[in-house]
């Protein structure tokens, strides 16, 4: 995968800060793949959240990932257990790595 | 007046009247509020349109403020912000005291960038609400700099 050591502990740090320490975080899209270059930083988290809270979350996850890791473009798919899993979700839990 | 002083005005007038037509927008979509997963996507195409104007104009008031007008009270106040990141930028006013939280401005530009699919509809109604939730914040935040302008000497416009 092509995010450093720094950026894959900060971002556990943070993603288990704001969804909880039994939160699940992938890696996926292009940053998954050595041979490619550049590209957004995917992120999957499925976590015990109420969806009300859905969006707030990730506004403050997305904001204290930028704090850490810098202003790279960075994008969140999270899935709140509570709501069914739709294609995009299944794709990224398929494809995705895990980040411990 | 100089020149920038003339631009920063026009800015801020600018502002202003999409500050107005945000805060209008507000009250046309208050009675939709809380907004569920559920309803919106059986909401009238006039309740559609209503919500489609209130965001439309919340991300154009968020984009004069932090394209426009906070490099606008820098220049103002002689702040260097060339390489300034928008963090750095957003730091700038915080300090300067036009803004009271970077941490929550930065959460506000999030909202305005992270747009939403037809298929998330908890994105959705999330994303609507938290714009809801915030517009006060982004109004008193045009009022500030209006009154940091007035301040200065340099704006006379009407309070938002």
């Amino acid at each position: 995968m092509r995010i450093s050591t720094y950026e894959q502990r900060a971002i556990c740090q943070v993603l288990r800060e704001v969804f909880g320490e039994d939160a699940e975080i992938l890696l996926f899209g292009s940053r998954t793949d050595d041979q490619r270059r550049g590209g957004d930083i995917d992120l999957y988290v499925e976590a015990d959240l109420p969806r009300e809270l859905l969006y707030r979350k990730e506004l403050e996850a997305l904001r204290r990932l930028e704090t850490v890791i810098g202003e790279q473009r960075i994008d969140l798919l999270i899935r709140p257990r509570c709501v069914p899993l739709r294609a995009h979700h299944t794709l990224a839990r398929r494809t995705g790595i895990p980040l411990l | 007046m100089i020149e920038n002083d003339v631009v920063f005005a026009e800015n801020l007038a600018s502002a202003a009247e999409i500050a107005a037509r945000l805060a209008y927008s507000k009250r046309r979509i208050k009675p939709l509020i809380p907004l569920e997963p559920e309803r919106i996507t059986r909401l009238s195409a006039e309740q559609d349109e209503r919500i489609d104007a209130f965001l439309k104009r919340f991300e154009a008031l968020v984009d004069q403020v932090s394209g426009k007008l906070f490099r606008g009270v820098a220049y103002m106040e002689q702040e260097p912000t060339n390489g300034f990141s928008r963090r750095d930028l957003s730091m700038l006013m915080e300090k300067l005291g036009v803004l009271e939280s970077a941490d929550r401005w930065a959460e506000l530009v999030l909202l305005r960038n992270k747009s939403t699919h037809p298929d998330e509809p908890e994105r959705s109604a999330g994303r609507v609400n938290e714009a809801f939730g915030q517009t006060d914040f982004l109004l008193g935040l045009v009022q500030a700099i209006q009154a940091y302008a007035s301040a200065k000497g340099l704006v006379m416009e009407e309070p938002v």
